[in-house]
């Protein structure tokens, strides 16, 4: 058996008895008369979400796809739509646009292609072809190209689709048009569109041009704060060698309408061993190294440049039970005995977020074997002489009426006290500077102590706001007036 | 419609585990596979008799939709690790390869982990792995490549490339040289 082989074997084993829950299809009725009653009621969190995840199947991660179109145009997206067809009637842009006769060749040939039934994602009658954007970059060509439906979809209410195209630098306007080099078709033409290709002479990086209507422009900035237009004005490009950390944003009239943290993150490769001294320098307990060294990667890539530096461990160790608070009624729920890392960053903006990662010792009943929770502080929680106290059960509303939480606390600290409206609610001992214990729930008004031998307060603080990690700094206005 | 709705109530009714499968690969857990399928087959239900080939569309449906989840740093539901239930009891052998390869799986980007489901839980060739990711063949060849070799160092470290499957042993051998499997 080859490798390929056992994988597939294995992987197959891993669901062998993966079971669904009960009655698919009538909860998949459910869920879409609940999304149709949102969308009569235009609630925008349906269109944040829509943007949010529109854009194209294309490869690398700057794309993410398959918007969640407008089932009806004439709800709350006409913004959206009037910004598509801003982009739509846009002139194209990209060096090789210039050259009008082969963008005319170009459209000519997508739309033959098209009424000929080349392509099995876009069938509906087309009236136009128009490209948008088209630039040799890299050693590669790449358009843009609008399909402009006879009506708009049925099913999801968008006037047009778009394509991305890749082919050879320089490549003819029938190679262009040709099916193998469609990279991505997306339903709609969003007024943002975004692209990532793999660069062909360098192994796992990756092209990137991002675009938005002719009026609008680019800026970029390594933070969010001193911005510089782009000199390509109404669309971007970054190549591995001009890609760096950074944001960009879309500025149209006085308005922002996009503003996104820029592909890759502070973790391109392993962590160093240099990284790893400087994230580990201030941490208390006792963390895996391999682990920790695991979980500053994925905390750094999923965080992207939201994050201002690589992430630092906080504190790590084995958490042996949860003690019962000085009110506990009934126990709290089992956590096993798993081994604990709490990670944090600075996040752009201000603040940090953090992660409290629970590696459970076994699976437990249910099989989780690990579990994520994120957290924000506003203050440094690597400071050896502050406090961190944070929920460790998987409860984001915070309403159960006991709670478990994590307490990483100074050296000094033997044990930790919890306080609500100045009277204590639950303790316990501190062991390597870290505490586990339940308290009553919600966790808003609770004050944490940390205590030392003679009782004296060493360190004391709120508990962290848990849940999704927030983007305040993130932007998709194209769905607002 | 009736007949639509009866189509496509067919197909949730036969392909659903199929659906699930991929979607737990995806995602590592077995709410959000869940979730992520129900939010699919939603969006196929829209336009139901527009497309040709709904395997496929949901496939492309689920997988961008995750990455575009990871991307936007849905830290919670990207480190909950959850194993589905076993109605019998494995082997320690077998629960820890599970919990290794399930580990591996875990390491790799979202998008290499959707060209190793792809190509090996739906066994897809390259070419719709390639048409559902919207990316060139030779870029899903790179990305199995880089994402086989990531998981054989794990599940093997010491096979050379080109070598067979590690069997359980190895891949025992190998949990107690990495310590991935907690």
């Amino acid at each position: 058996m080859t490798v390929d082989e056992e994988l597939s074997r294995a992987l197959a084993d891993l669901t062998r008895t993966l079971a669904p829950e009960p009655d698919p299809y009538g909860r998949v009725r459910a869920r879409y008369r609940r999304n149709q009653q949102r969308r009569v009621g235009g609630l925008a969190l349906a269109a944040v979400v829509s943007v949010a995840g529109a854009s194209f199947a294309i490869a690398g991660p700057g794309g993410i796809a398959e918007p969640s179109p407008p089932a009806d145009s004439t709800e709350s997206f006409s913004h959206v739509l009037a910004w598509s067809e801003k982009l739509l009637q846009s002139p194209p842009r990209g060096a090789v646009a210039r050259d009008t006769g082969y963008i005319r060749d170009v459209a000519h040939n997508l739309l033959t292609a098209q009424r000929r039934g080349d392509f099995p994602r876009l069938t509906v009658p087309v009236s136009e072809v128009k490209v948008l954007f088209a630039d040799d970059i890299d050693g590669q060509r790449i358009a843009l190209a609008a399909f402009v439906r006879e009506q708009p979809d049925p099913g999801t209410g968008w006037p047009n689709a778009a394509v991305w195209l890749v082919a050879d630098e320089g490549a003819t306007a029938k190679d262009l048009a040709s099916t193998a080099a469609v990279r991505g078709t997306s339903d709609a033409l969003e007024p943002y569109e975004t692209i990532a290709v793999d660069d062909p002479t360098r192994p796992g990086r990756e092209v990137h041009v991002a675009i938005a209507p002719a009026e609008c422009v680019f800026l970029s900035s390594p933070a969010p704060e001193t911005w510089t237009p782009e000199p390509t004005g109404s669309y971007l490009v970054r190549t591995p060698l001009t890609q760096r950390p950074e944001w960009w944003r879309v500025d149209c009239g006085s308005a922002t309408r996009q503003l996104v943290p820029g592909p890759g993150s502070r973790a391109s490769g392993p962590i160093t061993d240099a990284q790893f001294a400087t994230a580990t320098a201030r941490m208390r307990g006792h963390a895996e190294q391999q682990r920790s060294r695991e979980l500053m990667r994925e905390m750094a890539q999923m965080g992207g440049y939201r994050l201002t530096a690589l992430p630092s461990v906080i504190w790590g160790g084995p958490v042996t039970g949860v003690p019962t608070g000085v009110t506990t009624t009934s126990p709290p729920p089992n956590v096993g005995n798993p081994r604990v890392t709490v990670l944090t960053a600075p996040a752009v903006g201000g603040g940090w977020v953090g992660q409290v990662v629970i590696d459970h010792g076994q699976p437990r009943p249910d099989t989780l074997v690990s579990t994520g929770l994120p957290f924000d502080v506003a203050t440094d929680p690597t400071d050896t002489g502050a406090l961190l106290a944070v929920p460790i059960d998987d409860d984001p509303t915070g309403s159960t009426s006991r709670r478990s939480l994590l307490v990483v606390t100074p050296a000094a600290a033997t044990s930790v006290r919890v306080l609500r409206d100045g009277l204590a609610v639950a303790n316990a001992p501190v062991s390597g500077s870290g505490a586990a214990l339940t308290v009553p729930g919600p966790t808003t008004g609770l004050v944490v102590e940390a205590l030392d031998a003679s009782g004296g307060v060493v360190a004391t603080g709120p508990v962290a706001a848990v849940g999704a990690q927030r983007a305040p700094h993130e932007t998709d206005a194209w769905y607002q007036e | 419609m009736a007949a639509d709705d009866e189509q496509f109530r067919e197909f949730v009714d036969t392909r659903y585990m199929d659906l699930l499968r991929v979607a737990y690969h995806l995602t590592g857990s077995a709410q959000d596979a869940e979730d992520l399928v129900q939010s699919a087959l939603v969006k196929v239900m829209r336009r139901w008799r527009r497309v040709d080939d709904p395997m496929a569309y949901l496939r492309r449906v689920m997988v961008n939709h995750n990455i575009s989840v990871w991307r936007r740093h849905r830290a919670r539901e990207v480190v909950t690790a959850i194993l589905p239930d076993r109605s019998t009891r494995d082997s320690a052998d077998a629960v820890t390869e599970r919990h290794t390869l399930y580990a591996a799986m875990r390491t790799l980007s979202p998008r290499t982990r959707a060209v190793i489901v792809l190509r090996y839980v739906a066994d897809l060739p390259e070419a719709e792995v390639a048409a559902t990711l919207g990316c060139s063949v030779g870029s899903v060849k790179s990305r199995a490549s880089r994402g086989l070799a990531r998981l054989r160092l794990t599940l093997a470290p010491d096979a050379p490339p080109s070598a067979p499957a590690p069997t359980s042993a190895a891949m025992k051998r190998t949990t107690e040289i990495t310590g991935v499997a907690r």
